[in-house]
C-alpha cells in the first residue's frame, strides 16, 4: 500500500490532466460551426413548418426520407451506451474505464435527437400529443415512442448517476468558475461525500440499471426495426430485421466511440488514460461486430435474392445494379467488408487507422439507414395511375439536408458542451483503479 | 360647352339603342317554347327468374304534354359506401323511353339486403343531365364484419387484445417502477451525506 502522499500527488496528477477545460481556439470554431449549421437547419425548419412538408421531396411514395433514416441512425448510435456501460462491465472488461462516459454521453445525445427528428418528419408537430391520447397500442410507432422514452430516462440516469463522485470533484476542486458553474455543480453532486453509504446506494444503482438497460437496448431497436417488418413491403417483410438492425446498431456505436475517443484523446492530450490498448480492444469489438453484422447482410440480401420473387426481385435488382448499386455497394464494401479486412490486422487497430475506419462504419452505417428506408417506398404495390415524375424518384431538397445536419450538429454539440462542463473520463474511477482512497478522491472539508 | 353637348347627344344615342336591342332580344326568348322537362323512373320486375331493372325516360314536348325519350344513353349503378358500382354497359332508351339491365345475383347489400338502384344520364343534347335512384330489396343481406368491434390487434385502440394490453402495461409499468426506485435511490444519496456540503461555496 502506498503511503497517503503519493496518492495524493496521483490524485493531483488526476484533476489536472482529467478536469473539464476551456475551449482553445480549435474548439471555439468547432462550437461556432456547429451553432451556423444548427442555425441554418433552425432556418430550414421554419420554412417546412410556414410551408409544410411540401419543402421536402417526400411526397405519396416517399413518405419517409432522410428524416426516417436519420432517427434510425440516431436510434442505432445509441445503443453503445448499453454496450459499454453494461454488456462490458457486467462482463467485467477492466479497461473499459475511460469509455464509459464517452460512450453513455454519445447515447444519451443520439437518442435526445432521435425523438426530435421525429417530430420534424411530422407535418403537423403540434398534433404530437394526439400519439399519446388517440395512439393504439397494438401499433409498434406507440411502442417506440414509449421505449425511446424510457431509454432516454435510463440513459441519463445512468450517465448521471457514476457521475456523483466526479460531480462533487468539481464542486469542490474547480477554482475560477463562474458563478452558475459553482452552483450547478452543487446542485447536481447531491451532497456527495464519498461516504461508504453513498457509494454503497450508488452502485447498487448502477448494477440495476446496467441490467435493465441490456433489455431495453435491445427493445427500442427491435422496435424500431418492426417498424419496418411488419408492415408487408418489399425490402422490409423480414423476419430477420430485430436481430440485423442491432448488430448493426452495436457496430455503429462502436464505431462512434472510436471517433469519439480519438478526437478527445488527441485534443486533450489523453494518451496515458486512453491508450493503444483501448484502441487495439475497441477495434478487435468493432471486426468481431462488423462480422455479425455481415452474417446477418448475408441473411437479409442473399436468401431473398435466391429466390428474386416478383416485388422482392425488383427492390433487390434497384439495389444491386440499378440506381441505388452505387451507393449500395459503396456501403457494404467501404462501411463493412473493408473495416473487418483492416481491422483483423493489429496494425490497422492503431490509433489512427482504426479512426479512419470508424469514421467509414460511421458514415456508412448513414447511408445504410437510408438504403433500408426509402428504395423499398419507390416500389409500392398499388401503382397509382398518371403519377407524376416527382413521386417516383426522391432526392432530399436542401430544407432536407439542412434540417438533418443540423441535429447531426445538435448532437455533436451536446458532446462538445458536455466535454466542456464536466470531466469525460470517469476521474474516481481512474483513481479508484490506481488504489487512491477514497478520502482522497473527495476530501472532507476542514 | 359645344363639345360636351355633342358627347351627351351621342351618349344618348347609344342608350336608346341598346335599349331597343334588350327589348327584342326579351319579345324573342318570350316567343321560344318553354325547357324540355324529363324525367327517370325506376321499376323492379323479375323476369323468368332473372331481376330486371326498368329505366323509363320521358319528356315533355312543345304543348307541354309527357311523351317517352327515346334514344337516351343511361347507366344503372348501386349506390356503395364509397361510390357508384355500374351495372352492366351504358344503355340506350327504346322508342317507349325504356332501358334495361339484368341486376346482378351476386351484388349485396346491406343487412336487410336493401341495394339503392340509381339510373343517370350526362350532357344529353335535348335533356341535359339527370339522375334518379331507389331502393330495392334484391341485394345478398350482408352481415356486418363484427370483427372490427372485437378485440384484435387490427381494431381500434380502445379494442385492443386484452393480453396485449396486459403484457405491455406489465413491461412499461415494470421499467418505470424500476425507474422510480432508483430515483427513490438518488433522493437517499443525498440524504446519506454527513455533514453539510454549504460551508464550501
Amino acid at each position: 500500500m502506498e503511503n497517503e502522499k503519493n496518492q495524493d500527488v496521483r490524485m493531483k496528477e488526476l484533476l489536472v490532466d482529467l478536469m473539464p477545460k476551456k475551449f482553445d481556439r480549435q474548439g471555439q470554431i468547432w462550437v461556432v460551426f456547429l451553432v451556423l449549421v444548427m442555425g441554418l437547419g433552425l432556418f430550414a425548419y421554419i420554412r417546412q413548418l410556414k410551408h409544410g412538408l411540401i419543402v421536402t421531396d417526400m411526397r405519396d411514395y416517399t413518405s419517409w426520407g432522410i428524416y426516417i433514416s436519420n432517427f434510425v441512425f440516431f436510434v442505432a448510435i445509441s445503443l453503445v451506451g448499453s454496450l459499454v456501460s453494461a454488456i462490458l462491465k457486467l462482463t467485467n472488461v477492466p479497461w473499459r474505464t475511460p469509455l464509459v462516459r464517452i460512450s453513455e454521453i454519445i447515447a444519451v445525445s443520439a437518442i435526445l435527437f432521435a425523438a426530435i427528428i421525429i417530430i420534424v418528419d411530422m407535418g403537423r408537430p403540434e398534433r404530437f400529443w394526439h400519439l399519446f391520447v388517440y395512439g393504439r397500442i397494438q401499433s409498434p410507432i406507440l411502442w417506440d415512442v414509449i421505449v425511446i422514452t424510457t431509454y432516454l430516462t435510463i440513459s441519463v440516469l445512468l450517465l448521471y448517476i457514476p457521475m456523483l463522485p466526479d460531480l462533487a470533484i468539481c464542486r469542490d476542486s474547480m477554482v475560477g468558475v463562474p458563478k452558475w458553474r459553482r452552483k450547478l455543480y452543487k446542485m447536481l453532486a447531491l451532497n456527495w461525500q464519498g461516504n461508504k453509504k453513498q457509494y454503497a446506494i450508488m452502485n447498487r444503482s448502477i448494477q440495476i440499471l446496467a441490467v435493465l438497460i441490456i433489455p431495453l437496448a435491445f427493445s427500442i431497436h427491435t422496435v424500431t426495426s418492426w417498424l419496418f417488418a411488419t408492415t408487408y413491403r418489399a425490402g422490409w417483410d423480414s423476419t430477420n430485421f430485430g436481430p440485423y438492425f442491432i448488430s448493426g446498431a452495436f457496430m455503429v456505436g462502436a464505431g462512434a466511440v472510436i471517433a469519439v475517443m480519438y478526437v478527445l484523446r488527441n485534443h486533450y492530450r489523453l494518451e496515458k488514460y486512453i491508450t493503444h490498448r483501448h484502441f487495439d480492444n475497441m477495434g478487435k469489438l468493432l471486426v468481431l461486430l462488423s462480422l455479425v453484422y455481415l452474417y446477418f447482410n448475408i441473411n437479409e440480401y442473399l436468401v431473398p435474392a435466391f429466390k428474386m420473387k416478383e416485388l422482392e426481385g425488383a427492390h433487390l435488382r434497384e439495389l444491386f445494379s440499378g440506381h441505388y448499386a452505387p451507393m449500395f455497394w459503396s456501403v457494404q464494401i467501404f462501411g463493412m467488408c473493408v473495416p473487418i479486412v483492416v481491422l483483423l490486422f493489429k496494425k490497422g487497430r492503431r490509433p489512427l487507422p482504426l479512426f479512419i475506419i470508424s469514421i467509414m462504419v460511421v458514415v456508412g452505417a448513414w447511408f445504410k439507414r437510408f438504403l433500408i428506408v426509402t428504395p423499398t417506398l419507390l416500389h409500392p404495390f398499388i401503382p397509382i395511375q398518371n403519377v407524376p415524375l416527382s413521386w417516383t424518384r426522391y432526392f432530399p431538397t436542401w430544407e432536407e439536408w439542412a434540417i438533418t445536419s443540423a441535429s447531426l450538429a445538435g448532437a455533436l454539440l451536446v458532446i462538445t458542451l458536455f466535454v466542456r462542463l464536466f470531466p469525460i473520463i470517469p476521474i474516481w474511477e481512474v483513481a479508484e483503479e490506481q488504489n487512491i482512497s477514497h478520502e482522497l478522491i473527495i476530501k472532507p472539508v476542514q | 360647352m359645344k363639345k360636351y353637348g355633342f358627347l351627351w347627344l351621342k351618349f344618348v344615342a347609344v342608350f336608346l339603342v341598346a335599349s331597343l336591342a334588350s327589348s327584342r332580344q326579351g319579345l324573342q326568348a318570350q316567343d321560344e317554347p318553354a325547357a324540355v322537362q324529363a324525367a327517370i323512373k325506376l321499376s323492379f320486375d323479375t323476369e323468368d327468374s332473372v331481376k330486371m331493372v326498368t329505366a323509363t325516360v320521358t319528356k315533355t314536348d312543345a304543348e307541354g304534354k309527357t311523351i317517352p325519350a327515346p334514344e337516351v344513353e343511361l347507366t344503372f349503378y348501386a349506390k356503395k359506401s364509397f361510390g357508384l358500382l355500374p351495372i352492366g354497359d351504358a344503355q340506350t332508351t327504346d322508342e317507349n323511353g325504356e332501358a334495361k339491365v339484368e341486376f346482378p345475383r351476386s351484388l349485396p347489400g346491406d343487412r336487410a339486403g336493401n341495394v339503392t338502384v340509381l339510373a343517370k344520364f350526362e350532357d344529353n343534347e335535348e335533356l341535359g343531365s339527370m339522375e334518379t335512384m331507389q331502393t330495392v330489396k334484391w341485394g345478398i343481406p350482408v352481415q356486418a364484419d363484427e370483427e372490427i368491434n372485437q378485440r384484435a390487434l387490427w381494431a381500434s385502440g380502445s379494442n385492443a387484445p386484452w393480453p396485449l394490453v396486459i403484457t405491455v402495461s406489465a413491461m412499461v409499468g415494470g421499467v418505470w417502477a424500476v425507474i422510480i426506485y432508483i430515483l427513490v435511490l438518488i433522493f437517499q444519496i443525498k440524504k446519506a451525506a454527513s455533514y453539510e456540503i454549504k460551508k464550501q461555496n
